[in-house]
């Protein structure tokens, strides 16, 4: 169990509200990215901003279990009709490229990293990023969970995210028992479910609504794990 | 008060040079060249050069069917070389207690491509295929269910800087005490998409990759896996230092002037308690472009321009994903297999004709070594698309000699 976990500040992207808060990338950055990648950085973005913390100093974390489903669909497209690859839709096509923008679009020379982990890939996002905090570096973490609903034909094997979503957590490590603060927890393998999950709920925002409303402890079993946080 | 010790007790790989340790070091140690040859299967209408895993591979049992691809056959192939030392792990350890973190760029994207195909001339999915052979975190489940290990289990991909990130995480699961081991390390595989993007970006040189050369013009994709178990412990070959930093510069184009790379190996020798003088040696990215060998030298100069340097793209080609974990494994087998109280250094491939443009690197020749001391200390760069930068120290314990 890790203790004394701080969550600074948050932001999210929902499909009514988040456009708005696109025009704090330029322009001309704006074009380059995939949808995936604009809806990470602007939500990043808005956490910063809210938490009047300049968008170069955190690290970050990017959880995200598809990647640019949407870009490697282009591709492969282009790949059967004997086109020649585009160099930008295969740049934009790694599975990190929203975080690479992210540096771009913030001057931000932080150490990034892009965790996958299936169903349960906002938790090991998470886990990542309270690791990330215990090294010596004392810059906080900001954890962007994110993923879009697969495209065809993929769309119709991969199912579990129903729409696009966007979660930043700026996270530290409180040096002791503060007010606010509240531990994290992985127990070991459950023994009740088998595969993934296929729910409407996303877990990123369980967790948020959970920190923000909630009291006791918050358990998700994903990925044939239980994960806990207590306040 | 001491520092708690992470050290790599065992490593497999696969790469073009071969299938197992011992052949792959004895290749490198000559400088071999000839696993990067050219193949017809990646770009249209044409050979292109890379460095294929060659020769029959372990099939995968039956039971994890679902996760059959190029990635995870090579992932195989690595595990079988540490089996042992995992199945003894795993009892003293107990199975819950070990975690997976790899690093991979392609997943199983060969399979992915194929299927895409089928589905597009059918309307109907191959029945073989499933979508854990192509998303990211399939490689390190797959792992997890053929070692039967139920630790934390992801994937860590930010492309050529995947698998030298994972040493980081990796740690940071024994630090806290999630973990008693770790099976550390990466798997990337050929594909159609990663050629014939770096294809388009025109990266892709025609001939063995050239690296640090005047006449470099590109690289060969490589393909391979490499896979460590990490456990805490301080002797043998120590993980001493990562150090991670981003470019803030263009999306698949490095600084030019080598300020990321600089930042994450000076990262690294922090993170380590080391002063640059204390390395020994440097595995370079050295890719074998234009620009990453430009920015490399620049920044390599500033902290190690005495330093024996190189990279073994001349012979392994580019494994991407792999390329972290790959790299930091020929320094592991450097540091492990002294003969007769010298460490042997993986050579430069090149052709000898410097870049006068750029700073001096002391490039190592085939057969050139180093004394046997304890402590003896190696860096290994990454640096991946999206500027993303990695750069990963280990060490000979102190009181192995």
């Amino acid at each position: 169990m890790i203790s004394n976990l701080r969550l600074l500040q948050w932001a999210t992207w929902t499909v009514e509200q988040g456009p708005s808060m696109l025009s704090d990338i330029a322009p001309l950055l704006r074009r380059r990215m995939s949808p995936l990648a604009r809806m990470v950085v602007a939500t990043g973005l808005e956490c910063c901003r809210k938490a009047e913390l300049s968008p170069t100093e955190p690290r970050v974390v990017f959880a995200c279990r598809h990647g640019e489903m949407g870009v490697t669909v282009d591709l492969l497209r282009q790949m059967a009709a004997g086109e020649t690859l585009s160099p930008t839709g295969f740049s934009n096509s790694v599975h990190h490229a929203a975080v690479g923008y992210w540096s771009l679009a913030t001057g931000n020379r932080q150490a990034m990293r892009a965790v996958a982990g299936g169903d349960a890939s906002f938790c090991y996002g998470f886990l990542d990023a309270i690791g990330m905090l215990g090294e010596a570096d004392q810059s906080p973490v900001l954890l962007i969970a994110a993923d879009e609903p697969v495209p065809p034909p993929f769309g119709e094997i991969a199912t579990d995210v129903k729409t696009p979503f966007a979660v930043a957590l700026l996270l530290e490590r409180a040096s002791m028992n503060e007010a606010q603060s509240f531990s994290f927890d992985m127990g070991g393998r459950a023994e009740k479910p088998s595969g993934d999950t296929d729910s409407t709920e996303i877990p990123a925002m369980n967790f948020l609504q959970w920190h923000l409303k909630g009291e006791g402890s918050l358990e998700l079993v994903l990925a044939q794990r239980i994960w806990r946080w207590s306040k | 008060m001491k520092r708690q010790g992470f050290a790599l007790t065992a490593l497999g790989l696969a790469n073009a040079l071969g299938q197992d340790k011992a052949t792959i070091w004895e290749r490198v140690k000559k400088g071999d060249q000839s696993g990067l040859a050219l193949e017809a299967d990646y770009l249209p209408k044409r050979l292109v050069r890379v460095g294929k895993v060659s020769g029959q591979w372990p099939s995968l049992p039956e039971s994890l069917a679902r996760y059959a691809c190029r990635n995870n056959a090579l992932t195989l192939c690595a595990y079988r070389q540490i089996e042992k030392e995992v199945r003894n792990a795993i009892e003293k350890y107990g199975a819950a207690r070990i975690g997976i973190v790899m690093g991979s760029s392609t997943s199983g994207m060969d399979a992915t491509e194929n299927a895409f195909i089928t589905h597009s001339e059918t309307g109907q999915w191959p029945p073989a295929f499933d979508y854990k052979q192509h998303e990211m975190g399939g490689v390190s489940e797959f792992l997890a269910e053929l070692a039967q290990v139920a630790g934390p289990t992801y994937t860590l991909s930010t492309a050529c800087s995947s698998s030298a990130k994972v040493f980081a995480a990796a740690r940071a699961l024994l630090r806290d005490g999630w973990c008693d081991a770790v099976l550390v390390g990466g798997a990337d595989s050929l594909c159609r998409l990663t050629l014939q993007g770096f294809s388009a970006l025109e990266a892709l040189s025609e001939n063995p990759c050239n690296s640090m050369s005047r006449n470099r013009d590109g690289f060969n994709i490589g393909e391979g896996a490499a896979l460590f178990l990490m456990e805490r412990s301080d002797g043998g070959i120590q993980l001493a230092g990562v150090g991670e930093s981003s470019d803030a510069h263009h999306i698949s184009a490095p600084d030019p002037e080598g300020q990321g790379a600089t930042v994450s190996m000076q990262a690294a020798l922090r993170d380590a308690g080391l002063a640059a003088a204390a390395i020994a040696y440097v595995h370079l990215h050295g890719t074998g472009t234009p620009l990453n060998d430009q920015m490399e030298s620049r920044a390599v100069a500033r902290l190690f321009a005495q330093t024996p340097a190189s990279s073994s793209k001349g012979m392994l080609g580019h494994t991407l994903g792999a390329a972290g974990a790959m790299n930091v494994g020929l320094c592991w087998l450097a540091l492990s297999n002294p003969e007769s109280g010298r460490v042997v250094l993986p050579p430069n491939c090149w052709d000898g004709w410097a870049d006068e443009t750029l700073p001096p690197l002391a490039l190592v020749s085939c057969g050139q070594s180093l004394e046997l001391k304890s402590g003896l200390a190696f860096l290994s760069n990454s640096f991946g698309f999206g500027g993303s930068n990695c750069s990963v120290i280990i060490q000979r314990a102190m009181d192995i000699r």
